[in-house]
């Protein structure tokens, strides 16, 4: 990160080309969010004109920074998109800095809306009472489920068809443990697993790619979705799984504290039948969707391991990994032991 | 060299005094993120130093013995004897970090292999044998990282 005043600077200079009252325009505060592995993200305040909002910025992390690398003009266009589209409670994106040439690096500025992380309004809650976000989660997992393929961002590739995208997954944990630095036979162990078990096909969709509690916003009428940088076109049901992965290493979970309600409503918002969607088949799907962070992560590794990159979050994704592994093979022992392991 | 304390007994040191004195006198919220990141790799490489080239041992040799017995009962899982043959050819038997790992490395792709080989013949009795092995490696990995909680993410 810049330094912050030459950073609240650059803000300023940023609100007051798009102010009507350019003189007035004040960075109030400036405050940096934690926890993100990718971008590098701030709540900022600015009075323009007499009045104060707020914002928040995403913008790319100094090279070699990221866990994972997205790209800043697919992640403006599917915004742009999907919130002009209404179909989908999403704050709304406003600017867009593609060569970092205002801001620093290449940022998007997007409202900030009223409402509290899921993650955040769960752990302060009794868990005998989470369940009362079971629905709540169903309703924005079904809604991007349910979004039209027709209407999706241009810049997704649709791929030709459900068995190839899903071959097209399982490889890339193979490809990508052949090009790692270590041997992980875990990621082979999953490619091979998700080749003899495959679930029933369901209609490709959206798929949100970072879907979990910490990127749900509870609203007073609507709750929000954010973080939209890993969206792709898939199996929607890999929102679900990847949920799952991120229920356990940043608790609380709460499709697990009313599983029936939440398929239940879940399936209604899809048409899903319960042999589509149900824990077993969010099981195969959280070892499927995982390779896109995972991979990402391995790779950060790979980079620290020949030298070229150093910093403490890096080296904390050591941990990571092995947390990762714990993840993947007890959802794997779960599956199997739920569906016989297709033996 | 100085064997006492052992590196696990001096990592450990340095993580109470990080944890119990450094950290409550942190007001930064990304530097308490950093800092918890720190400790846990901290904690994690004071586990390793301790156990990993015994585990790494321990486990090829595993790999090495269920191999074998799957090369025998699948002729045609080529890339599992070719994974076998380099492992056998290549072993070192070091005790030095950067060899052992090189050992345990080629032991690791035969086990990819063996995996592979074994989900491939859909034959029980081989899949429960490579089940055994990830097992084995699964218990010694939650024996260095336990419960992984991401740090920061509230």
């Amino acid at each position: 990160m810049a330094d912050t005043t030459e950073t609240r600077s650059q803000l300023e200079g940023f609100f007051r080309r798009r102010s009507d009252d350019p003189d007035s325009v004040r960075v109030v505060d400036y405050q940096l969010i934690t926890g993100g592995y990718s971008r590098q993200m701030a709540r900022v305040w600015v009075e323009d004109g007499g009045s104060r909002r707020g914002y928040i910025v995403r913008q790319d992390p100094p090279p070699g920074q990221a866990i994972i690398d997205t790209d800043r003009a697919t992640e403006w266009e599917v915004l742009s998109t999907l919130h002009k589209s209404g179909r989908i409670p999403m704050p709304a994106p406003l600017w867009f800095d593609p060569t970092g040439e205002e801001l620093g690096s290449p940022g998007i500025v997007i409202e900030m809306v009223e409402g509290e992380a899921l993650i955040s309004a769960s752990r302060k809650t009794d868990p005998s009472e989470h369940s009362r976000f079971t629905t709540r989660l169903a309703d924005v997992a079904g809604a991007l489920a349910s979004f039209p393929v027709s209407e999706a961002p241009g810049c997704l590739e649709v791929p030709t068809s459900w068995d190839d995208y899903i071959d097209t997954r399982i490889q890339y944990w193979v490809d990508a443990e052949k090009r790692h630095v270590d041997r992980d036979p875990f990621m082979r162990l999953i490619a091979s697993y998700l080749r003899s078990n495959r679930p029933p096909p369901v209609p490709l969709g959206l798929v949100h790619g970072d879907f979990q509690i910490a990127n749900i916003l509870l609203g007073e009428t609507t709750d929000y979705i954010i973080d939209w940088e890993l969206t792709h076109i898939g199996d929607p049901r890999e929102d679900l799984g990847w949920c799952m992965m991120a229920s356990v290493t940043q608790p609380p979970d709460i499709v697990g504290a009313d599983e029936d309600a939440f398929y239940r409503r879940y399936r209604e918002l899809t048409g899903y039948t319960e042999e589509q969607a149900n824990p077993d088949t969010t099981d195969y799907f959280l070892l499927l969707s995982s390779s896109t962070v995972f991979v990402g992560v391995i790779e950060q590794l790979a980079a620290l391991d020949r030298g070229e990159v150093t910093g403490i979050a890096l080296a904390y994704m050591s941990p990571a990994v092995s947390g990762m592994h714990d993840v993947f093979y007890r959802a794997l022992k779960r599956h199997q032991a739920a569906t016989g392991g297709g033996l | 060299m100085i064997s006492r304390p052992t590196t696990q007994q001096l990592l450990d040191g340095v993580c109470t005094e990080l944890a119990d004195k450094v950290a409550p006198a942190i007001s930064d919220p990304t530097v308490q993120v950093q800092l918890e990141m720190a400790l846990a790799v901290l904690r994690t490489t004071a586990v390793r130093s301790g156990k990993e080239l015994a585990w790494m041992k321990e486990e090829r040799e595993a790999i090495a013995q269920t191999a074998q017995r799957l090369v025998d009962a699948l002729p045609d899982a080529a890339p599992l004897h070719e994974a076998l043959r380099a492992y056998t050819d290549g072993l070192t038997n070091s005790w030095y970090l950067d060899e052992a790992q090189a050992d345990y490395a080629r032991a690791s792709e035969v086990l990819s292999c063996a995996v592979e080989a074994a989900y491939a013949s859909g034959d029980r009795e081989h899949i429960a044998a490579v089940i055994e092995l990830m097992d084995q490696r699964h218990a010694n990995q939650q024996a260095v990282t336990g419960q992984f909680m991401a740090a920061g993410r509230t």
